[in-house]
């Protein structure tokens, strides 16, 4: 048996073993429950999808009451019109241009000077900080044009305002300017899987409009973010698949030929569509007209169609459910297609605050109907039952209007749930993407962020060097600090690897936390044993004007989510790089080459 | 862990009566016992690392025990020097009466090895009985059975 002598320690010593007890059990906690940084950045991205989805929800709550306020009706937009007298069918639609032409302006005083709300922006050409206020005041302004009828989608302010509060929170949590535009990518996915019920789309949407890669450094908390969105939606609103469609079923092979028609016929009219669109819009612009009025006589075309073709109103989603169940014959349908073209151009051109998704995809499924009924007539064999054109026309046409066909190709088979209609529908969209990229190399989004990117007045350079990505002043002790203090930075810091630096700041190595960790509870070790006996001196460092590969090659033979940024001439320690932030910038990189080349 | 215990029971020194009246003079002995061994590469880094370890900050992990250390490219492996004060030493202004002095001196990448070492003697020195047996072995013999004796108690 040993024997144990007790005696009474002195008040210091037991402070120490008192103090590294708690040390050791905040680290065991800490190490068991310390996410790495792409934990963290999962978990903000599912942060980011829940307060997306709660936006989205808040915005259509609040379209449905403003529109219910002006129609004194709950129905869809295009049936309260239906149900309103004539005049007042011309005369809404300019009156909620007018209101949100007066909120726009009214917004300008409240948020003077704030720079493009366009999240899409913040993503690709900025630095990841969308405008709270002045999104705020667009959004606001988007609820009166949407509710009063506009030919505009308000699917796109709910992304706007999901991919804001995400802006907001990273900026909250400061971020890095790559996990912040991350971050906004993830409110904008989840702002889509929420509006359309659509998580897969979500991510694969912003993955290859927005960030052009399909990496899973990003995609992956795209993917989180927008599964958080849909089960909130889910949780708060009783969300469906947005398109029920009848059952299809290919018959023969050769069904396929009109099918490849479809596709090339929508690759050449998606261009024309947009090129309407951006054409109404520079007709609107040099007419000169303030911005209420601009938006009234937007506002008084949708009404004045809308006094014939009630359909032209909204979105266009009922009316696209209307024409996959066989709800409307194709002489109403032709007259509702150009109608609508000519109202959402109207209303787009004149700068109604909304989205054109939706009313692409309206546009997409009137034509592959009309398409799907001119091939009934000439071969009935070939052309069954046009419906299923209608479904597929709308995937071709999203497909080429937006440059992105798997995200179409997802999109629609998530909207519908109809497996059978994969082949045709993966064809067309192909096809379609050929056909418009050959007349035109702009999408729906590419154009505007084009001219914006080309007209900032100095253009946000994406990171060339370490120096551009390092976070300075990272958590570093002196080789004389004493291990409890080693332990409390650990705490502190969350790192696994803690930098030493010399009374100059010059660099002489890190601390592993695994290498103190079974020591702990040893309060003879604390008591002597100071940073210089555990300091590492052969770990791994990068300098501040070393280029991105070649961090990234120092990245490849260390085990770490970290390294110091050290001075090459005085060693000084000046940063400290994230593999996350390296990880995600070479993407940005790697997207930047291929935008240059196309 | 086996190794360092086997170091522990044979060290590379072993002073019975280390006659010294300050740390630095204390670090001088035991260097030199241990200057020639197989282990030590160059003695001159080795004492040079010793020297500035001592001056960064204490080295006492008890009042009465003295743990001299570097970690060194002046060793090939661990080298381990035990010393019993035949008189107390004051080995630095906060300790004045030092009974026993181990030097360690580690290769400078093997951090954890360092650690246990030094863990490893500050629980032998904790464990009572062979505390008492260290201080009170008659020479460097008895000295090495009390160190053996003090491992094998902390490791039951």
């Amino acid at each position: 048996m040993s024997e144990v002598v007790v005696t009474r320690p002195d008040p210091r010593t037991a402070l120490m073993a008192r103090l590294l007890r708690l040390l050791r059990w905040r680290v065991w906690v800490v190490e068991k429950l310390q996410p790495t940084e792409w934990q963290l950045t999962l978990a903000w991205a599912a942060v980011a999808g829940f307060l997306g989805a709660l936006a989205s929800q808040g915005f259509r709550r609040g379209a449905d009451l403003i529109h219910h306020a002006l129609t004194g009706s709950d129905s869809g937009i295009v049936d309260s019109f239906r149900a309103l007298p004539v005049p007042v069918r011309v005369v809404l639609p300019a009156f909620g241009g007018l209101l949100a032409g007066a909120i726009l302006l009214a917004g300008k005083r409240i948020a003077p000077g704030q720079s493009s709300t366009d999240y899409m922006e913040a993503i690709l050409i900025g630095n990841g900080r969308v405008p709270v206020r002045s999104s705020l005041v667009k959004s606001t302004a988007a609820l009166f044009s949407i509710a009063s009828g506009g030919s505009i989608g308000r699917e796109g302010p709910m992304v706007q305002l999901s991919a804001v509060l995400a802006s907001w929170v990273g900026r909250w949590r400061e971020f890095s300017r790559q996990r912040l535009r991350l971050l906004v990518a993830c409110g904008a996915a989840a702002g889509i899987a929420s509006a359309y019920n659509a998580p897969i789309a979500g991510s694969f949407f912003v993955a290859e409009i927005i960030l052009g890669t399909i990496a899973m450094e990003s995609l992956g908390p795209l993917v989180v973010a927008a599964v958080a969105a849909t089960l909130t939606t889910r949780g708060l609103s009783d969300a469906h698949t947005l398109y029920q469609v009848p059952p299809f079923t290919l018959h023969s092979a050769w069904e396929m030929g009109p099918y490849i028609v479809l596709g090339m016929l929508a690759g050449t009219v998606a261009p024309l569509f947009l090129r309407s669109l951006r054409s109404a819009e520079h007709v609107f612009a040099q007419s000169g007209l303030p911005v209420m009025a601009r938006l009234a006589v937007g506002g008084l075309i949708v009404g004045v169609l809308a006094a014939g073709v009630p359909e032209v109103c909204g979105n266009g989603y009922s009316v696209v459910v209307s024409i996959l169940n066989g709800g409307l014959g194709w002489k109403m349908l032709l007259l509702v297609f150009a109608c609508k073209w000519l109202a959402t151009a109207a209303s787009f051109g004149s700068g109604a605050p909304g989205g054109a998704f939706t009313p692409t995809l309206f546009m997409g499924a009137s034509f592959g109907f009309l398409f799907g009924h001119a091939v009934h007539a000439i071969w009935p064999s070939a052309a069954i039952d046009p419906q299923p054109f209608a479904l597929v026309g709308m995937g071709a046409f999203l497909s080429a209007a937006t440059q992105a066909p798997v995200m179409a190709v997802i999109m629609l088979f998530e909207m519908t749930l109809s497996y059978d209609i994969i082949l045709p529908l993966m064809l067309c969209a192909v096809i379609a993407y050929y056909a418009a990229r050959g007349l035109s190399a702009g999408s729906l989004y590419s154009e505007s962020l084009e001219k914006k990117a080309a007209a900032e007045p100095e253009p946000m350079r994406g990171p060339g060097a370490v120096r551009d990505l390092m976070k300075a002043n990272p958590p570093a002790v002196k080789l004389t600090a004493r291990f409890d203090e080693v332990a409390r930075l650990f705490l502190d810091a969350s790192f696994g690897n803690l930098y030493v630096v010399d009374d100059f700041g010059r660099f002489i190595g890190a601390v592993s936390l695994n290498d103190i960790k079974p020591y702990l509870s040893d309060p003879e070790i604390a008591a002597h044993v100071i940073a210089s006996d555990l300091v590492r001196e052969d770990f791994a460092s990068v300098a501040p004007d070393q280029t991105l590969a070649e961090a990234l090659r120092s990245f490849a033979q260390y085990d770490g989510q970290r390294l110091p940024v050290v001075e090459k001439v005085d060693t000084k320690l000046v940063g400290s790089l994230a593999k996350n932030d390296l990880l995600l910038a070479v993407a940005e990189q790697a997207q930047a080459r291929h935008l240059t080349k196309s | 862990m086996e190794t360092l215990q086997k170091l522990f029971v044979e060290p590379d020194a072993v002073i019975a009566n280390l006659r010294a009246a300050t740390g630095e003079e204390a670090i001088q002995r035991l260097y030199e016992a241990v200057s020639t061994r197989p282990s030590v590469k160059d003695g001159e880094v080795l004492l040079s690392d010793l020297r500035l370890r001592y001056q960064l900050s204490t080295e006492c992990p008890a009042k009465d025990l003295a743990v001299p250390h570097a970690r060194t490219a002046g060793v090939d492996s661990v080298v381990l020097a035990v010393g019993r004060a035949a008189t107390p030493i004051a080995f630095d202004p906060e300790h004045p009466a030092v009974q026993m002095v181990f030097l360690v001196a580690t290769p400078r990448p093997q951090v954890t090895e360092y650690l246990a070492i030094v863990s490893l003697i500050s629980r032998v020195w904790r464990h009572a009985a062979s505390r008492a047996a260290l201080l009170a072995a008659a020479d460097e013999k008895a000295l090495r059975a009390a160190l053996a004796a003090g491992v094998e108690a902390v490791m039951e």
